[in-house]
């Protein structure tokens, strides 16, 4: 049995000639894993995730996934294995309304006819999004396209989900249940494995791995308490940490001396 | 600039089997030179109203009041609606509908042309802002659509306040940037606001909503629920949460220390800084 979901070994790309945005990426993802990406704006993160999905070809090296190397014979087999979000939830719609929308996606992963109307519910009820199956997807508010591009890719059942900044627009009571979705499918799956890039850094802090991008390259990798202890290096890269790490530091830079780096611990600490 | 709504309906898609009533008898008035903030539920009907102040959508019945601009379901005059432009900037929730030009340097020197500004001038104001917000001059020539997220985000704000707009209204313009491109636009944004412009901003960052907003502006269903001071939004537990919104982690804090003892005025915490100088007031930290 594959245990691994994505290995990357040593690619190279650039969208032009002149242009490099990967020199050298390695990079492996486990099955069953819940992996955040992070980095600057332009940092490569999208580029990185249209690559896994064979939309665009690397240069050098090579990508595999679940075990066979990506080229044009096997991306349209693949392909039914992996679910993305793109960053613009407008750039995955096709149907005319929200219940075509996901349909189309049950058609390409064959789904049956006759099971698909209950699927389709279950998932638009799953993003709270069952009242507008019959709406147009391009007249929904910008949170609500999110959570109809969210359905669509979950109800395909993918066993690799790679969401793009998919819940940018959410509140964070939205954010967290969209989490909550996810933990859930996991718990359900314990194969399915999720890359999530996001600037939420509250998300990041609950993956079980954390990858920075700087430019094109990994700078850190690691489960999130120990790539959050970086502070100098991420304030490098321009990124950040979490809250309760930076209340942390500017309670001891005041003589106020805590040890906790989370925010139920802290409070402990001050009410002593 | 001051913008005044009152009694102002919207609906969508009016006379049909699709027809949906987003805004429902609006009465609000946004002061002059605030930093206001529109927070509510996914759908709530936030970018709808900002899109009236513009005349992008046109009220079905009410008005709204742009420092005496009137627009209403008759405005038709086209004179009055570039004037109304002129004056009020807009950047969409979803920047690519707000690219349109061949390079990033025309896109955003557009705007000022548009306006009348000589051609040279319009290319320095426009430098000058893709500066402001962050954009690497190897950037300038390249194609907008061909940006990533991020940065197709800066782009649309830089094109937006080379008008120097009187009214700027932002839909969730941090979302999709970085860490410190968010702290950064948002005080170019303070910074703008401090030159006299009113800035009237969508989002669902409490943080920055009582970081830099004087005023917010609470939305549930297509109806106003609330207009106040950011703080005051986080006093009665009650009346936000059943409106589904977050509290700021430093008033969260704020309020856990409280229970056990604390005596930290809400009113002063802003932010991290501001909640440590708080807590320092303290008698067990004498
Ligand atoms: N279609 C394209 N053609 C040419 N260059 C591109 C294209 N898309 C992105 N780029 C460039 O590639 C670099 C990486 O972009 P990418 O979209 O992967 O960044 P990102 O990490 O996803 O950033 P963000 O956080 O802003 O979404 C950027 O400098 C961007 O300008
Ligand atoms: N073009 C349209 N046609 C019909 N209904 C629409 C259209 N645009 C928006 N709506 C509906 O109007 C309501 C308000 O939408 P709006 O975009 O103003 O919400 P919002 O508060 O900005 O939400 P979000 O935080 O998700 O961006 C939503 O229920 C949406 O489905
Ligand atoms: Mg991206
Ligand atoms: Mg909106």
């Amino acid at each position: 049995m594959e245990n691994k979901a994505i290995e990357i070994s040593e690619i190279e790309f650039g969208y032009y000639k002149d242009q490099t945005i990967f020199s050298n990426l390695s990079l492996d993802v486990n099955v069953g894993e819940y992996v955040c990406v992070i980095g600057h704006n332009g940092s490569g993160k999208s580029t990185l995730a249209k690559l896994l999905v064979g939309l665009n070809e690397v240069r050098k090296g090579e990508i595999k996934i679940f075990g066979q190397v990506l080229n044009e014979e096997n991306i349209y087999s693949l392909r039914k294995k992996i679910g993305i979000v793109f960053q613009n939830p407008d750039n995955q719609f096709i149907g005319s309304t929200v219940r075509d929308d996901i349909a189309f996606g049950l058609e390409n992963a064959c789904v049956k006819h006759e099971d698909m109307e209950e699927i389709i519910h279950e998932y638009a009820k799953k993003v709270n999004m069952e009242e507008f199956l019959d709406k147009e997807p391009g007249n929904l508010s910008g949170g609500q396209k999110q959570r109809v591009a969210i359905a669509g890719t979950l109800a395909m059942n993918p066993s690799l989900l790679i969401m793009d900044e998919s819940t940018s627009m959410l509140d964070p009571k939205g954010k967290r249940e969209i989490r909550e979705l996810t933990n859930m499918l996991r718990q359900e799956n314990k194969k399915l494995t999720i890359i999530s890039i996001t600037h939420d850094i509250d998300e990041a802090l609950q993956a079980d791995r954390v990858i920075v991008i700087n430019q094109g390259e990994v700078v850190l990798n690691d489960k999130p308490e120990v790539v959050f202890k970086n502070e100098e290096k991420l304030k490098e890269v321009k990124l950040d940490i979490p809250f309760s790490y930076k209340l942390n530091q500017v309670l001891n830079k005041n003589n106020i001396k805590v040890d906790s780096v989370d925010f139920e611990g802290l409070v402990k600490e001050l009410c002593q | 600039m001051p913008v005044v709504f009152s009694h102002l309906n919207y609906i969508y898609s009016i006379k049909t089997p699709m027809e949906f009533s987003a805004l429902k008898d609006i009465n609000l008035q946004i002061e002059d030179n605030s930093f206001t903030m529109i927070v509510g539920h996914t759908g709530s009907g936030k970018s709808t109203l900002v899109q009236q102040i513009n005349a992008l959508l046109i009220p079905t019945s009410g008005i709204v009041d742009v420092n005496g601009i009137v627009v209403d379901c008759n405005v038709k005059k086209l004179k009055n609606i570039k004037e109304l432009r002129k004056g009020v900037g807009l950047v969409f929730q979803f920047p690519e509908y707000q690219l349109f030009e061949e390079t990033v340097l025309k896109d955003v020197s557009f705007g000022p042309k548009n306006f009348g500004v000589d051609n040279k001038k319009a290319t320095e104001l426009a430098k000058e802002a893709l500066n402001l917000v962050g954009i690497d001059e190897s950037l300038f020539d390249k194609s907008p659509f061909e940006l990533s997220g991020g940065q197709k985000r800066r782009v649309a704000i830089a094109g937006v306040i080379t008008l120097k707009p009187k009214v700027l209204i932002l839909d969730e313009p941090t979302a999709g940037l970085d860490p410190q491109g968010s702290r950064e636009m948002m005080k170019l944004f303070t910074k703008i606001k401090e030159q006299g412009t009113t800035i009237i901003m969508i989002t669902h960052d409490m943080d920055n909503v009582i970081r830099y907003g004087t005023d917010v502006v609470v939305l549930a269903k297509g109806e106003l629920i609330k207009k106040c001071r950011p703080y005051e939004l986080f006093l009665d537990q009650d009346s936000f949460n059943s409106l589904s919104i977050d509290e700021p982690l430093v008033i969260k804090m704020a309020k856990r220390l409280n229970q056990n003892g604390y005596h930290i005025s809400l009113e002063n915490v802003i932010d991290i800084d501001s909640l440590v100088q708080e807590i320092k007031k303290e008698k067990r930290y004498e």
